[in-house]
């Protein structure tokens, strides 16, 4: 379970980006895409640590690929989100959402 | 494109803190140079993988216990040495705490950052023998005025060397890589 009960930050956009990726979800990928819809720059040490705890969490799984040439002779780790793992999404969006909602200052899409 | 070699300082260190354990974190690392960043940014990454690497080893739950342990364990030792004078060692007081001290810290770096590459499993392998000779031989000191019987420590060894080869041999196979856990090793490359 997550902290809380809920996940961290980074931890949710970490499970989105491997949701996103379906099934090609490693390092490189995950931080790519966290790097590409939030414009700022991952680290792939930061992405590892947020892997493991959600893995020692239960709610990722990962598989090792093959080594390849360019890694060199390195295999990718593969994450995938497991069904526990997509409860806690969900969860945490729905917290989330009604947080959102009803709050004056945040609609109309000005901050 | 990028086709050389990372910096290799920058993969020593990962070595070191036993972040080249991971296959999968350096050769992502490795992918992400060889298409195209730069050197800076390899020195970058290593560096704030460090960094993440201390605050979760630290503030892990899971490696309170761990370090609580070894700290008792260091700290029983020197409690023994200093309070019963009945102990025959051979050295100073300040020796001891020397020793006492440099162990502990040897643990904590062990545990904390499980070092590897060849000289990292060298570390490891000595904290753990010293360690594992210390809890022993102590206390035999302690209630039988020297430090234990050579055979009996002949024997333990030996078992505590069969069982490490029997778990590390299991690891490599239940991870279905021999050799995975020297990965950033030069034998590899």
């Amino acid at each position: 379970m997550a902290r809380g009960g809920y996940l961290g930050e980074f931890e949710l956009m970490v499970m989105l980006a491997v949701l996103r990726l379906d099934g090609d979800a490693y390092g490189v990928t995950i931080s790519r895409e966290i790097e590409k819809n939030t414009r700022r720059e991952v680290s792939i040490g930061s992405v590892y640590a947020a892997l493991e705890r959600l893995e020692e969490k239960k709610l990722v799984v990962s598989s090792l690929g093959d080594p390849t040439a360019e890694r060199g002779g390195r295999a990718k780790r593969y994450f995938q989100i497991t069904g526990s793992g997509l409860t806690e999404i969900r969860k945490t969006q729905r917290a989330l959402t009604r947080l959102w909602t009803g709050v004056p200052q945040l609609e109309g899409g000005r901050a | 494109m990028n086709s050389g070699r990372p910096p290799r300082l920058a993969v020593s260190l990962l070595k070191w803190f036993g972040l080249a354990n991971d296959e999968a974190f350096v050769g992502d690392l490795i992918e992400e140079y060889r298409s195209g960043r730069t050197a800076g940014w390899f020195w970058r990454q290593t560096l704030t993988a460090i960094r993440v690497r201390i605050i979760e080893a630290v503030t892990r739950p899971a490696a309170a216990p761990r370090i609580v342990a070894y700290a008792l364990t260091a700290s029983s030792i020197l409690g023994f040495l200093l309070v019963n004078g009945t102990v025959r060692i051979p050295v100073s007081e300040t020796s001891v705490l020397s020793v006492a001290a440099f162990l502990l810290a040897l643990a904590g770096f062990v545990y904390l950052f499980r070092p590897t590459g060849y000289w990292g499993r060298v570390v490891q392998r000595s904290a753990a023998i010293l360690l594992m000779n210390c809890v022993i031989i102590l206390p035999m000191g302690l209630l039988g005025g020297n430090l234990g019987s050579p055979r009996f420590m002949f024997w333990i060894n030996v078992l505590w060397f069969s069982s490490d080869a029997y778990r590390d041999r299991r690891r490599r196979w239940r991870e279905g890589q021999p050799g995975s856990a020297e990965c950033l090793g030069a034998r590899r490359r």
